[in-house]
């Protein structure tokens, strides 16, 4: 993710007129695809996933996420700038008993550039808290496309886009609540808005396949040698039919 | 007459003692410690030789961070190796069906471990892809048979086009149901040179003709 500085290059290059062929972007070479992994921030618990392509200035995402509090609203956004990463969950902030709030990471991960609402939500950053519109479970899984500006597009594509969810239960209380407020909005609580998972958006490395491999073949808990087991069988048979016959003829 | 029924009974007894030695079971499925560190996994991967133990008294984690070792310049896969379950193939490169999915090894190649040509060379950083069949037809097991035996710390030596060796050992060992499978996890990018392993496993539908499971095992490169 430390493609920042290479990445503006690219756009001075571009802003020339030179072909961006050389950019630091190699999500050109393979479909276009960024995965994240995403991570706890504040002792959450929360984990995650997210996928995105981007085509022009068309935005496809999907994000998977785990171990958030249950029908609270999960604010989650692209944040684009700083550095570009995330925090380390050890990280200590200005909010309850040290916990991160929002903007004392924004050095590492920057501004919110695209707010991941379901419909009909807007999906610009004044949509931030839209909190109408941002899922409320335990887990979720989540996907949209987005239309984004072309530095945005670009941006993303480039791997600078880090993805965070947001919604922390740091007193254990099932709701948000708590006398700290947002450092985004004094309306809500901290909690409401403290991040609880990021991942950085990368460039994946190749054009991946869909779905699971099939290198099965057959089942082995079948009959092998089915052939040799029959005629042995067979052959056993016969010998004793034969043997049966033989000393009945014999006492006869 | 006697001798020959004699005979009969004897090869006949014959035949099916030898096939009923021939029996092969399902294949092994990873255990539910493999997804995480385990004692256990620890204790084999000390037990398959020296070679899994990093003698490293400066650090008590044995396995090195992957920023550690320098990923190495593209080559294409040639040999695969995992002494601890027995497998030495040859590797194929094989792309991607028209629907996106992976192709599996056929016809004379049916029983070698195939590469993803569209994911990075082993060594290279991002995660290789190798795969194989677990079995074959008719019953037999094929070449990633006892791939759900592997276990964490394991080595997975690749053999490259350029005549160097990329060695990785093994970090988790996981069965997926396919229709769930952790497409991020496996083919998602990777901030070093890493390896995914694939093959079948799990229940086996008669009526599809297929395993309903993916046996993945994850390695990281440390030594290019």
């Amino acid at each position: 993710m430390r493609t920042s500085r290479l990445a503006l290059c690219a756009a001075t290059v571009a802003l020339v007129g030179l072909p961006l062929a050389a950019g630091p972007a190699t999500a050109d070479d393979h479909g276009g695809e960024l995965t994240a992994e995403l991570s706890q921030l504040n002792d959450s618990g929360a984990s995650g996933t997210a996928w995105a392509k981007v085509d022009g200035t068309s935005v496809e995402i999907s994000l998977e996420a785990q171990g958030l509090l249950d029908g609270a609203p999960h604010a989650q956004h692209i944040h684009i700038g700083g550095q570009n990463v995330c925090p380390a969950n050890d990280q200590e902030g200005s909010g309850f008993e040290g916990a991160l709030q929002v903007s004392d990471a924004a050095d590492q991960y920057g501004a919110v550039a695209v707010s991941l609402t379901k419909e009909p939500g807007k999906t610009g950053a004044d949509a931030a808290l839209d909190v109408d519109n941002f899922p409320a479970e335990v887990s979720y899984s989540y996907s949209r496309t987005i239309e984004v500006s072309e530095e945005v597009a670009q941006q993303i594509a480039n791997g600078d886009g880090v993805v965070v969810v947001h919604g922390v239960d740091h007193d254990g209380s099932g709701t948000y609540d708590g006398d700290t407020k947002s450092d985004l909005d004094p309306a809500l609580p901290s909690e409401a808005t403290d991040p609880a998972a990021c991942g950085e958006l990368n460039a994946a490395q190749m054009s991946m396949p869909h779905g699971g491999v099939e290198t099965g073949g057959s089942s082995t808990s079948g009959i092998e040698y089915p052939a040799a087991l029959g005629f042995g069988t067979l052959a056993l048979a016969l010998g004793a039919f034969g043997l049966v016959a033989a000393r009945r003829r014999a006492t006869i | 007459m006697l001798v020959a029924c004699a005979a009969l009974l004897v090869v006949g007894g014959g035949i099916v003692t030898w096939a009923a030695t021939q029996q092969v079971g399902p294949p092994p499925t990873p255990s539910a410690a493999t997804s995480t560190t385990g004692p256990e996994t620890s204790a084999s991967g000390t037990a398959s030789g020296p070679a899994t133990a990093q003698p490293s008294p400066s650090t008590p984690e044995s396995a090195p961070s992957p920023s550690d070792v320098a990923p190495m310049s593209a080559a294409e896969p040639t040999a695969v190796r995992i002494p601890a379950i027995g497998v030495d193939s040859p590797v194929h490169g094989l792309g991607l069906d028209g629907e996106g999915k992976l192709q599996v090894p056929s016809g004379e190649l049916y029983n070698q471990v195939a590469w993803y040509d569209g994911s990075p060379t082993p060594g290279e950083v991002g995660p290789a892809v190798l795969e194989g069949h677990v079995t074959g037809a008719g019953y037999a097991p094929s070449v990633f048979f006892e791939l759900g035996d592997t276990r964490k710390g394991d080595r997975i030596e690749v053999d490259r086009a350029d005549g160097s060796t990329a060695t990785f050992e093994v970090t988790e060992v996981k069965s997926s149901p396919k229709d769930d499978f952790p497409r991020i996890d496996v083919y998602g990018a990777t901030d070093g040179p890493e390896l995914r392993v694939i093959t079948c496993g799990g229940t086996y539908d008669k009526d599809a003709g297929r395993h309903l499971d993916n046996v993945i095992v994850f390695a990281e490169l440390v030594k290019g």
